[in-house]
């Protein structure tokens, strides 16, 4: 843990350092008025303060092991993958809409844990996404982006 | 005599068909995901947070609360057939509740837990109606000094309470503390640290950090690894628990209740520490300790009194002093606010009927639970045997969904995923997200408070030590920070924190 440690540290530090920063910008008034910036400025220095004892800490651990060490045994690329997949449903969502990027976000997640038939995946897909839909939108009233797509279709 | 004609109000607005409604769909759901490993009451409650807009603020309060006591009353099950917990508060229900059910005894294990969380949960009801006015009372004597300290308190309890680096806890406060300030200065009118994104502007939205930190990252972690559930396959027989079984359990239940409702109250106490406590006291006045681990029914009934006593004990600062003692009392408390709801002592007395209605809710929903879990455990048996391959990306579709539904942005999707990897990261280097999300909810409160307290008293410290509940708060919270420089407290501290 002791690099693990010491990376988290350094993270710490550099984001109390700018909320010191940024209290500072956003002005510090007077202790009889205190300014916008005030609570974060003195937050921003009290995170940097944990962050150096968390660091300090760190250097006096006799537990060795590297960063990677923390993943040991665990199927990363089952997580970044998952992460891309919501990400780029995110990104096609206001132009593709609602219901195409649904129907691809959910065939890839579904395959993605135990490898199904491609028209298992779909289909499970399909109906998910028909019954979200129906919930969300006819159901309870929600305005989920119908896309291009939607649109040309008549659902936007 | 007052608290008859109280609930006499509550009762009248709880017994409404749609409230009553609300509240079964509430502890029905509520259950469900307490059956369901990687989804808890907390990622749910945001879930369903936007399904409540175009609903009553009674009836939306009342759903949501429900699926805080249902969840408790659910996790067990998966606890006892699975040994999966359904929600991190039934992680101990497994130790015994497992091997009761090897045994053949999966049914009186799942009876005493039903019963067990019902009589608790109805004890911390009743002592909530009896603890809740007097408290309201003492409350409005509050000021900005006494607000502001009480919230320096609930942040050290939780952090002292959080089970890994008392460091590490202290800086995610600290993080969470600014987090919650990002947004339009209350005071002043100011934006600060917005980045000029329009979005930021009513600051970092509660429902993504939550559902980023607590949903996402809990299935990227089991993600990981494959999650592999056998459903115990016996007979469940009788649910009901013999009498040497209620013999058994009648003390543990009576301690679970005290203390889980005790530690409820405390700020980061909660069902989960209050669950794992009870299974360490439990093992401790045993006269033969060494049948806990082996299917002891003392070591089932205990924790689940206690985890649910605890979650009816976690109203009290929230209804009576607007302040949320966990993160499932801190969505509560959005919940309030969406609905043009300030919880806090001027609740009792500007709308009693609806304080009242709540609480009546939790009557009527606690005689639901014992109604509901009984007869339907073969049905969450059935829910249980849904592969974790369909269930995450449908998880995950609905966190998506729900979060956008909130404020029809994009950005908050973004935002969701982006503490998701937070969350996920956190994990694995050793940093819990509680204490993050209470300083978050507490920040701008914290903040309004100590400036309102700094100009009143010209810019005089000394404001906060000379009001004796301040200084009584602050002398408590430095004690509580500080105690790890003793070696015996700090040896305590740990023992406990092995315990979680």
């Amino acid at each position: 843990m002791r690099r693990a440690d010491l990376l988290s540290a350094a993270v710490l530090a550099a984001v109390g350092l700018f909320f010191v920063y940024s209290g500072r910008d956003l002005g510090m008034g007077r202790l009889a008025d205190p300014g916008s910036g005030f609570m974060i400025f003195w937050v921003g220095w009290v995170l940097t303060g944990f962050a150096v004892a968390i660091g300090a800490t760190a250097l006096r651990t006799t537990v060795a092991g590297n960063i990677a060490a923390l993943w040991e045994g665990a199927d990363i690329l089952k997580v970044l993958a998952a992460v891309a997949i919501m990400t780029a449903y995110a990104l096609a969502l206001p132009t593709a809409g609602f219901i195409l990027t649904t129907l691809v976000m959910l065939t890839l997640l579904f395959r993605l844990i135990e490898p199904v038939a491609w028209w298992k995946a779909a289909g499970g897909a399909a109906i998910a996404t028909a019954i979200t839909w129906l919930l969300f939108v006819r159901l309870l009233g929600t305005q989920l982006p119908a896309g291009i797509p939607g649109e040309l279709v008549g659902l936007g | 005599m007052e608290l008859v004609d109280n609930l006499a109000l509550g009762f009248a607005l709880a017994l409404k068909p749609i409230n009553l409604a609300y509240c079964f769909v509430g502890v029905f759901i509520g259950t469900l995901i307490g059956v369901l490993p990687g989804i808890g009451p907390v990622a749910a409650m945001s879930l369903l947070l936007p399904v409540t807009f175009n609903i009553a603020p009674e009836a939306a309060i009342i759903m949501l609360a429900g699926i805080y006591y249902g969840s408790m009353y659910g996790g067990s099950t998966t606890a006892i057939l699975v040994n999966i917990p359904g929600e991190a508060a039934s992680v101990v229900t497994c130790l015994d509740g497992y091997q009761m059910a090897r045994q053949g005894r999966a049914g009186p294990a799942l009876g005493i837990s039903a019963f067990a969380s019902f009589i608790a949960g109805t004890l911390a009801v009743v002592t909530l109606s009896l603890v809740a006015p007097t408290l309201a009372r003492l409350a409005v004597k509050f000021g900005p000094v006494e607000y502001f300290s009480l919230m320096i308190l609930g942040l050290a309890i939780l952090v002292y309470l959080s089970h890994g680096s008392l460091l590490k806890a202290l800086a995610m406060a600290c993080l969470g503390l600014v987090l919650g300030l990002v947004g339009i200065d209350s005071i002043n009118a100011m934006p600060r640290m917005t980045f000029d994104r329009l979005e930021l502007l009513d600051g970092v939205g509660l429902v993504p950090m939550v559902m980023g930190l607590f949903g996402i990252a809990e299935i990227l972690s089991n993600l990981e690894r494959t999650v592999k559930r056998e459903v115990f396959q016996t007979r469940l027989g009788t649910l009901l628990p013999s009498r040497d079984d209620w013999k058994a359990s009648a003390a543990p239940i009576a301690r679970g209740s005290t203390l889980g409702f005790l530690l409820g109250i405390l700020p980061g106490g909660g069902a989960v520490l209050s669950s794992f406590l009870a299974y360490a006291l439990e093992k401790r006045v045993a006269k033969e300790p060494e049948r806990f681990g082996k299917g002891a029914i003392e070591g089932v009934a205990g924790p689940e009194a206690a985890n649910n006593a605890a979650a009816g004990g976690g109203f009290i600062p929230l209804l009576t002093l607007g302040i949320p003692p966990n993160v499932v009392m801190a969505l509560l408390l959005g919940a309030f606010v969406v609905h043009g709801l300030q919880p806090g002592p001027l609740l009792l007395t500007q709308k009693p009927e609806f304080f009242w209605g709540i609480v009546a809710s939790m009557y009527i929903g606690n005689v639901m639970l014992l109604i509901l879990n009984l007869p339907l455990i073969g049905m969450w048996v059935q829910v249980l045997r849904v592969p974790y391959a369909i269930l995450f990306p449908l998880i995950l579709l609905f966190c998506m969904v729900g979060v956008y539904s909130v404020s029809n942005a994009i950005f908050d999707v973004y935002l969701m995923i982006g503490f998701g990897v937070i969350g996920y990261m956190m994990k694995r280097f050793g940093y819990e997200p509680a204490p993050l999300v209470l300083a978050y909810v507490l920040g701008a409160l914290l903040e309004n408070n100590l400036r309102k307290s700094l100009i009143l008293s010209r810019g005089d410290f000394s404001t906060f030590l000379t009001r004796p509940i301040s200084a009584a708060c602050l002398v408590l919270a430095a004690a509580l920070l500080l105690s790890p420089l003793i070696p015996w407290l700090r040896q305590r501290r740990k023992r406990v924190a092995l315990e979680q």
